[in-house]
């Protein structure tokens, strides 16, 4: 396969590209579930039984083929109940439930507390916005100083505030509260330019710098073999937070300018979610990857040389919608090749069920995902 | 609470971490002043650290002996067997290669290992090759001195009692450069599969080995299949056509590699009647049978079945003996501790007073390695003999597992964590179809999901 065919690899959209589900059967670990219209959801299953391109199956036949978890049945169950079509949505549903100690002990911990530091999280940044929109409007914020906002006294001081604030704008005080709660709940997983703690998307993005840079000092400790994958993976995750530095960029200049925003709601607010809805999309499925990496004991060659071949496989491809990717060093083709050459079962070899070791290690690194 | 009692207890938890955790806590004990509290820390860790091997801090001896570790034979179950390195020679041969080595190569090593950057495992392997190379030689030399009788004293004594031993390690030290390179390469131990690429590497390593020096390469091939966890399947791996045709090594080479493999199975098999301690914990004990069971299984398939009596008969034997050993050190003890966590309700409450988070998953995860060293013996049960055993007790406990989860919702005094973590139990045990049924009888998912739950919401 020449280089140019490669981007066929590359789907045209995310929607394309699918949801990646962190499911814990071995097999289907990350698997891309598609959804579209009414129909069940399709899922794209890379690589599987060491094959070139996507299975493209429904649930129903991976019932049929593989013995799934208990956590995967009742993930799928809740994921097609919701009729789940944007990672956002899916991350809710994965916490939920995990929260349940489904996928094991130490993931429902990691469940549960990012839930509690989530909400944590979107309260810090509804106050964030209310103190940064008061001092654009030149309303006395420093007011609301040490002052417990949750109490009635608290409650009326903010309303107070705000409503003047509201004529700042130029609308109303509730419509001012409105458009306070959905941008609350449309930035808080970003969180606002300097604030204090960084959101999860944020820190997402500095795992994956991390990755990066540790993906491009392996790539000459490799084999040659190994090495055009590894520096495959690196380039990703490079143009992945290439495009997503931008995004952010664009988004902190946007929440800079607080008045702006509220006053100019019906064009920013959806100029937002846009931009809002390509970083969750091309971040998707790399805290997996992150959580692969730092759990992977990387001390000998193979382990390395393990672990560049299974990120290869499950990289998220940065679809053509959003970018012309341009590999001109790798030949993509001779790399699934190489890559096909390092799969192993799924299954206990013994008994030819559920392989729970293999459950156990994946198990392990859900538990690290954020 | 003191540091020192702190890492007590988690000496003593060993059994429940996980592989990676356990060899960054070695790792961090072993940088620990007292030599004393190190040794008690690790002593308590030993049966994991044995099956599990992590990487020691090196010193030279430790070096020195890294290619032949393999091999060595264990330490609380020695019966001598063909393809392994008896304990006794190592100080033997620490004191002649001491003696005999040129003081600059030990001191280079002993410089650089102390210096607090780690080494990785190609630069220990480029830093050990002048020690192997030159310790194969004195050893070769001495005890082709020791056999002419030329030489007296206690140590040329020693050599001569153990000049078979000692041969076998000058073998290895002539390949032990290609052993590190090997390990580094291939999956580590104990090697449960191995992917296209790695049987590519290990057919070139052989034959590299055999241009290097044939006689060593049987000693090579012992070390392979010491790592792999299904010896056998290594060798299915070497005589298929397509890997066997490019092996330098003659076919009568593996033929014996295969039988003396297959006769130290059978020799460790037979010893487990003799251990009367090392097994205390059923976590461990489950690990060590499977490992047992997967080489026997395994061999016994590459091999094909026995062709005499006698043969027959010790493989029988070799079965009930880790049958027997599953019942009384594994499914006993994991069975009462089950019932005794289940019936506390401490395993199916597991939030329970817990503030910190590791607290909190403990006793889940306890009674979930419980769970998982039953599952094992149902997964080996079948090679054993004991398959209606451990059939039996397994439908016993997931039925009060069971029992006690429809008493506790009866009773009101269940709750849906309650029925969460009991699935997981059974899930473990009975599989995923079995607990899917418990959690649909027990709550209703789609009035669980949709109401906020605030216990997980």
């Amino acid at each position: 396969m020449s280089i140019s065919d490669k981007t066929s690899f590359a789907p045209s959209t995310y929607q394309d590209r699918g949801l990646t589900v962190p499911f814990t059967t071995p097999g289907l670990t990350l698997a891309r579930m598609r959804v579209a219209g009414n129909k069940p959801p399709e899922f794209l299953l890379a690589g599987w039984s060491g094959g070139k391109g996507y299975y493209v199956m429904t649930w129903k036949s991976i019932q049929d083929t593989m013995n799934t978890t208990l956590h995967d049945r009742v993930l799928y169950e809740q994921l097609h109940k919701q009729r789940v079509d944007h990672p956002r949505e899916l991350r809710a549903t994965i916490l939920k439930v995990a929260a349940r100690g489904l996928a094991g002990p130490e993931s429902r911990d990691r469940a549960r507390k990012l839930l509690r530091t989530d909400r944590d999280y979107r309260y810090l940044t509804s106050y964030q916005i209310i103190l940064r929109l008061l001092d654009a409007c030149h309303v006395p914020s420093h007011l609301l100083a040490g002052q417990d906002i949750t109490t009635e006294a608290g409650q009326k001081l903010v309303k107070g505030l705000l409503a003047g604030a509201a004529k700042k704008v130029g609308i109303s005080y509730d419509e001012l509260q409105t458009r306070i709660d959905r941008l609350s709940d449309l930035v808080w997983p970003l969180g606002l330019p300097n604030a204090p703690g960084q959101g999860r998307l944020r820190e997402l993005l500095a795992s994956v710098k991390e990755v990066r840079t540790t993906l491009a000092s392996w790539t000459d400790q490799l084999p040659p073999e190994v090495a055009p994958m590894c520096r495959f993976d690196a380039y990703l995750a490079e143009e992945t937070l290439k495009l997503a530095g931008g995004l952010i960029e664009r988004l902190d200049d946007q929440l800079a300018a607080m008045l702006g925003v509220m006053a100019y709601w019906d064009t920013t607010h959806p100029e937002m979610s846009k931009g809002m809805s390509r970083l969750w999309w091309l971040l998707d499925g790399w805290d997996y990857l992150v959580g692969l990496i730092k759990t992977s004991a990387i001390r000998s060659t193979h382990d390395r040389q393990a672990t560049v071949a299974r990120v290869f496989e499950l990289v998220p491809m940065i679809p053509k919608e959003e970018y012309a990717v341009d590999f001109h060093d790798a030949s993509i083709g001779s790399l699934v090749a190489t890559q096909k050459r390092r799969i192993r079962p799924n299954e206990d070899w013994r008994t030819a069920t559920l392989d729970f070791d293999q459950v156990r290690q994946i198990e392990e690194i859900r538990a690290l995902m954020s | 609470m003191t540091a020192a009692i702190d890492w007590r207890e988690v000496a003593r938890k060993s059994s429940s971490l996980s592989d990676d955790k356990l060899v960054e806590i070695t790792r961090l004990i072993e940088r620990m002043p007292e030599e004393g509290t190190r040794r008690e820390l690790l002593a308590q860790m030993r049966p994991r650290l044995v099956r599990l091997r992590p990487p020691r801090r090196l010193t030279p001896q430790r070096l020195l002996f890294q290619p032949i570790e393999d091999l060595f034979d264990p330490l609380d179950q020695y019966r001598r067997k063909v393809g392994q390195v008896s304990r006794q020679a190592v100080g033997p041969c620490w004191e002649l290669v001491q003696r005999r080595v040129s003081p600059t190569i030990l001191k280079n090593i002993r410089t650089r290992l102390e210096r607090p950057d780690p080494l990785s495992p190609e630069q220990a392997t480029a830093l050990g090759a002048p020690l192997w190379a030159a310790a194969a030689e004195a050893l070769e030399d001495e005890l082709g001195t020791a056999a002419k009788g030329r030489s007296g004293g206690r140590l040329a004594a020693e050599l001569r009692d153990m000049s078979g031993q000692l041969s076998e390690m000058a073998q290895l030290f002539v390949i032990a450069c290609e052993i590190e390179e090997t390990k580094s390469n291939l999956p580590k131990r104990p090697i449960e599969y191995l992917a296209e690429a790695d049987i590519e590497y290990m057919v070139g390593m052989i034959n590299r080995v055999f241009n290097k020096s044939r006689q060593a390469t049987k000693r090579f091939l012992f070390v392979q299949m010491a790592r792999m966890e299904r010896p056998g399947y290594l060798i299915d791996i070497l005589r298929d056509e397509r890997w066997a045709r490019q092996l330098a090594s003659s076919s009568q080479m593996m033929t014996d590699v295969e039988q003396d493999v297959f006769k130290d199975v059978l020799v460790e098999a037979g010893s487990l009647r003799d251990i009367s301690g090392g097994f205390d914990d059923p976590v461990h004990a489950a690990a060590y049978a499977e490992t047992l069971v997967d080489r026997l299984a395994s061999m016994e398939k590459a091999l094909g079945p026995a062709r005499d009596d006698r043969a027959q008969k010790e493989i029988y034997a070799a079965r009930r003996n880790i049958g027997e050993f599953i019942v009384g050190k594994v499914m006993a003890k994991a069975d009462a501790n089950l019932v005794r966590f289940i019936d506390s309700g401490t395993a199916l409450a597991p939030d329970a007073g817990a503030n910190d988070a590791q607290a909190a998953v403990e006793p889940q995860r306890t009674a979930e390695e419980w769970a998982h060293s039953l599952r094992r013996c149902a997964s080996m049960s079948r090679h054993i003999g004991v398959r209606g055993q451990v059939e039996e007790k397994l439908d016993r406990l997931c039925g009060h597992i069971e029992q006690h989860t429809r008493l506790a919702d009866q009773a009101g005094k269940g709750s849906p964590a309650q029925v969460y973590s009991s699935v997981r139990l059974i899930e473990i045990l009975a599989g995923p179809g079995k607990a899917e049924e418990l959690l649909r009888e027990a709550l209703n998912l789609d009035r669980a999901f949709d109401q906020p739950d605030e216990e997980f919401d």
